[in-house]
């Protein structure tokens, strides 16, 4: 059993992550083809505009779910939203956050933007904190709008006359899972510009836009489109209670800074905070590189129903970030 | 600024009396720690090799590798050795040095600052090096001040602008581009362009003698196998050491120490009492408060030294290996780790305190601070109220190099050490 | 293929003039002769719903009599005889279904909330002039509710026939990859098959109408098969440009054999047989919506980014002495 936990300590999780990565980029996009369909409320970006997509994104449904009349809210309509809400509710406690880490194909997609970047050697791009910390707020304005604009579409508020019909999916319309999943499966048809009508114009060009400043951002900054997800939000809310943990032991943190400076998304409260016990904030996605970036004994812990799963080790600390490598010499003295 | 001094032969004389002296410290200090303890570890003896033969000047140090001298712990090593150069930290802990140059310094200033300026301009470093330049941080003002002052400027120094906090991001930011500076610096000097490659291999070398630094680090928390004063040798050995056969040597005496607890073959009894030290920086020759402790029987289980407990603790965890990060991960493991008094506020170092205290079962601490240390001698105040709630005994020590007070501490420390026996028992 | 048309346009017209009773095909409708009934509203593919007494919803379709779209009448339920009708579950299951007249016209209304298609059959059979004439007329409802789900589409989407009842039938070959959201649009190639007693029949004569009035008629290949494209005749103002326009489809199709037989008493020689079946389409994507905009945009916005960024770099190392370091070995 000891055995067992050491090797899994020492281990390379990064690369473990990557093959994870690429094992259900391709059971989300390509399960189609082998009539698999995991859920129809999926807390990560598989898109069904994917005609042979392995489950479906919980936001088209919702948003589906919510263009409805208001009045229709307290019948079996909103009966099926209550379901859905709970199916995916049931979801995102099981893997919280490990979602948008290990399995979300956007965030697979931006990964390997990110690698081949790396393999360019082209520098990332640095920024003031401040800066972000106010474009983070983005991601609930999407929620909000992404909630109202469907009731918006099918009912009219205070005498205003109802929003037309299309800009009714929202988020569907400008999310680049829309337009860069299909691709994957040859489907180029989500690209296009509507030109009926002036807002179907205007929502079909703003897509294609956050499309390409997804690819251009997610070059030069790692996990760009991660800070604005609207799915961040509401696995957040989650993770507070979920089954898939990462706790600190403030205690034995030395405050060096290793788990901020490989952090993605960059959140330093994971470095400075020696106080709380939780550390999934609202932009971690869970990819846990802070854990093999920690050089304390057990400080950080990857845990799911209180069964430690991975955490943080000398050794395992000097295995993965010894370029030359490093064979752990047999400490008998030790435990 | 060329010195008419070194023209003289006076300046020849004094140089000679005083190496004399200090190879004298040398062997009377080596002699006690050696013979004054039974049962040193076989491994200590290529350490206590290094330390006699230490003025000697021998070529495998250098190698035909240019040398740069450094001061203090916040100089970046993995960047010397990527520019194929060999850094030697020349803090000095001889008294011999420091009499050398009293001129120049009020009597009040620190003997460590006293001493390395001594050695400075007597030219006497540890294995005959010579320096092409000398990387000062600037930690206290008096570390800031030695490199201006005349007769030590012979050889070249180079200003480390270090931040005077370390907490936030601007100060990050700010260490990080000295440190890109700092590399252009040691390009230009060396005449070695600083490459991927050479920088990663530089890395490895540094991280594997931290991870033996680790090693022995947990070997001594939980068994008293080794006593402080050859902990402290060993940390001292890196100053100028090669780094491969040091870690080498290191990794030969942890097989040793780890056969020694497997056997329980513990070097005092069990129930001696357990010190931990800090402060101001113990330098070979300058042991005399860790042999004080051990003479009388006690045993020092960690130091909180820059010059030994600290000095290859932190880790560099490089996110993508290229130039653009790899500087960058040095200089983050430079700044927000160090617990040095230099920077404000300082909670990291009462933190690692308390939890060294807790990890390695100390029974009490001793705090040493060198008359004429400012920023020692003001944070023992607050360490002695964070360890008072915790309720762990500390004794605060003022002192010097010169081994004239000696009858006074060991009373001192003897009372002490009492205190912490009738405590255990 | 005009000449076909019009051909065909006459002899109808002339059986027409030749005897009272209505030789013209019958077929279903989705939508009512009038819009303004209000208890009628709309569902998937724009077929009409209605809610009965006891609250249960039912889908509702029209019978008309005519070989046009545009020009057939709603039929009057007086002047038909008493058909037969079918309706044909998606589980393969013959259900029931009420057909009864009222609210305008003459319709046939059934109760139908499973996922899939629903083939409803009417047949009228008369013989006319030593021909026996057996008219099937055929309509396949879409159900379908999104919360229900999309797994399993290819089963819920396959078409189906029934052969123990009707003896002439036509079905719509399904588009490979077709789900319940795919709906025929202008420039689509659409492929019909005709079944005689449970087997694909050849050479059988199938004609494909438009709403407007355009039609084309094809002989059947050796698999029961015709393809048609369905044209694009809807060109509005762009201003009144409404692309979810549905417009009605109709397939018709003819066999005969000889066989003698008697009818409810009269004796007749040949038997005659005409299928219809109704179907849907919407304009093009194409007549309002450019793929290649959309690229060219993508292409645009991610170079002149890409441009930005590079050109901010190189400012800022100029500006700020920012220290740089090159990467080759």
């Amino acid at each position: 059993m000891k055995k067992i936990r050491t090797f899994i300590n020492n281990s390379n999780l990064s690369r473990f992550r990557f093959y994870f990565q690429i094992a259900a980029f391709i059971l989300f996009i390509y399960g189609g083809y082998f009539s698999i369909t995991i859920s129809e409320k999926l807390p990560v970006f598989a898109c069904p505009f994917n005609k042979i997509s392995g489950g479906t994104c919980y936001l088209l449904p919702l948003q589906h779910q919510l263009h409805i009349t208001l009045s229709r809210f307290a019948s079996s309509r909103g009966l099926h939203l209550l379901k859905g809400f709970l199916i995916f509710a049931g979801l995102s406690l099981i893997f919280s956050k490990g979602w948008c880490g290990y399995i979300c194909p956007l965030g697979t997609i931006q990964d390997w933007i990110t690698k081949t970047r790396r393999y360019l050697h082209i520098r990332f791009s640095i920024y003031d904190k401040t800066v972000f910390d106010h474009l983070k707020k983005i991601k609930y304005i999407l929620l909000f709008l992404l909630i109202l604009i469907p009731i918006g579409v099918k009912n009219s508020f205070v005498g205003l006359p109802e929003l037309p019909h299309d800009i009714f999916p929202p988020f569907c319309k400008i999310c680049p899972g829309r337009i860069l999943l299909p691709l994957f499966s040859g489907n180029t048809s989500q690209i296009y510009i509507d030109f009926s009508t002036k807002t179907a114009m205007f929502i079909t060009a703003s897509g294609i836009i956050v499309a390409g400043i997804f690819i251009t951002g997610a070059f030069v900054k790692k996990r760009f489109f991660c800070l604005f997800c609207p799915m961040a939000v509401l696995l957040f809310i989650f993770s507070k209670v979920a089954f898939f943990r990462l706790n600190k032991d403030g205690a034995k943190c030395t405050r060096c800074g290793n788990c901020y400076r490989v952090c993605d998304v960059g959140i330093r409260e994971i470095a400075d905070d020696i106080t709380n016990k939780n550390m999934v904030k609202e932009d971690c996605i869970m990819c846990f590189k802070c854990v093999e970036a920690c050089p304390e004994r057990r400080c950080l812990t990857v845990s799911f129903l209180s069964i430690p799963l991975f955490t943080s080790t000398e050794t395992g600390f000097f295995k993965r970030y010894i370029p030359e490598g490093y064979s752990p010499p047999d400490n008998r003295s030790m435990e | 600024m060329k010195n008419n001094f070194t023209m003289n032969n006076r300046f020849e004389d004094i140089r000679a009396s005083a190496k004399r002296s200090l190879f004298l410290e040398i062997e009377k200090k080596l002699k006690e720690i050696k013979e004054n303890f039974s049962d040193n570890p076989e491994g200590m003896e290529y350490f206590y090799q290094k330390f006699s033969t230490i003025l000697e000047k021998t070529g495998e140090t250098c190698n035909g590798k240019p040398v740069i001298g450094t001061m203090c712990i916040q100089v970046p090593e993995e960047l010397i050795y990527a520019v194929g150069a060999i850094p030697v930290r020349i803090c000095s802990g001889a008294f011999s040095m420091a009499q050398a140059e009293t001129e120049l310094l009020s009597p009040k200033a620190c003997p460590l600052i006293k001493s390395t300026m001594g050695s400075l301009s007597l030219n006497i470093f540890a294995r005959g090096i010579n320096p092409l330049i000398i990387i000062n941080p600037t930690t206290c003002d008096q570390k800031k001040k030695i490199g201006e002052i005349e007769r030590t400027s012979r050889i070249p120094f180079y200003t480390l602008e270090l931040p005077p906090s370390k907490d936030t991001e601007e100060a990050r930011f700010y260490w990080q581009s000295i440190v890109k500076k700092l590399a252009k610096k040691l390009e230009n000097v060396t005449g070695q362009k600083l490459t991927r490659k050479r920088l990663k291999k530089a890395i490895s070398i540094v991280s594997l003698a931290q991870a033996q630094f680790r090693r022995f680090y947990n070997i001594r928390k939980k068994w008293p196998v080794i006593l402080g004063k050859d902990a402290i040798l060993v940390s001292n050995a890196y100053f100028f050491d090669d780094i491969i056969s040091w870690t080498y040597r290191l990794s030969l005496l942890n097989d040793e120490l780890d056969d020694r607890a497997m056997k329980k073959q513990y070097i005092v009894s069990k129930k001696a009492p357990r010190i931990f030290l800090t402060g101001s920086p113990s330098i070979f020759p300058n042991m005399k408060i860790p042999v004080l402790i051990e003479q009388i029987g006690g045993i020092v289980v960690a130091e909180e030294f820059c010059s030994s407990g600290r000095l290859l603790y932190d880790t560099v965890a490089v996110d993508e290996w290229s130039l653009y990060d790899m500087i960058p991960a040095i200089a983050d493991r430079y700044l927000k780790p160090c617990t040095c008094p230099s920077f404000t506020p300082n909670i990291d170092r009462e933190r690692k305190i308390l939890t060294m205290v807790k990890d390695f079962f100390a029974d009490g601490v001793i705090y040493q601070s060198f008359t004429g240390c400012q920023l020692y001698h003001m944070e023992a105040k607050l360490v002695e109220k964070i360890l008072e709630k915790y309720e762990i005994p500390m004794l605060y020590i003022e002192t010097d190099y010169a081994a004239d007070n000696t009858g006074q501490l060991t009373t001192r420390v003897e009372a002490f050490m009492e205190l912490l026996q009738n405590k255990i028992t | 293929m005009r000449s076909k048309a019009i051909f065909s346009a006459v002899i109808f017209f002339i059986l027409f003039l030749s005897e009272a009773p209505a030789l013209e095909n019958i077929w279903f409708s989705a939508t009512p002769p009038d819009k303004i009934s209000k208890k009628i509203h709309y569902g998937m593919r724009g077929q009409a719903c209605i809610k009965d007494e006891d609250g249960r919803e039912k889908k509702i379709l029209w019978i008309r009599s005519g070989n046009f779209p545009v020009e057939s009448p709603y039929a009057d339920h007086s002047s038909r005889k008493k058909p037969v009708f079918f309706i044909l579950s998606p589980d393969k299951k013959l259900i029931k279904g009420e057909l009864s007249h009222g609210l305008p016209g003459y319709f046939l209304t059934f109760e139908g909330n499973l996922e899939g298609f629903y083939n409803l059959y009417l047949i009228e059979k008369f013989v006319k002039k030593e021909i026996l004439n057996i008219i099937t007329a055929k309509a396949e409802v879409i159900s379908h509710k999104c919360s229900k789900g999309h797994g399993g589409m290819k089963k819920k989407m396959a078409p189906k026939i029934l052969k123990h009842a009707i003896c002439f039938e036509i079905l719509r070959k399904r588009i490979p990859g077709e789900d319940f959201h795919t709906f025929l649009s202008s420039g689509d190639k659409a492929t019909f098959k005709v079944f005689f007693n449970g087997t694909p029949l050849k050479d059988s004569k199938i004609t494909f109408k438009t709403q407007k009035g355009w039609s084309k008629s094809l002989g059947t290949d050796i698999n029961g098969e015709a393809v048609f494209q369905i044209i694009g005749d809807y060109y509005p103002d762009w201003k009144t440009l409404n692309q979810k326009k549905i417009h009605t489809f109709l397939i018709t199709a003819e066999h005969t054999i000889k066989k003698t037989g008697i009818y409810k008493g009269i004796a007749y020689k040949q038997i005659h047989y005409t299928g219809t079946l109704k179907g849907c389409y919407i304009p093009s994507k194409t007549l309002y919506s450019s793929s290649m905009y959309g690229f060219f945009l993508l292409i645009f916005i991610i170079i002149t980014t890409a441009v930005f960024i590079y050109f901010h770099r190189t400012r800022r190392k100029k500006l700020f002495q920012e220290y740089t370091f090159n990467e080759k070995d």
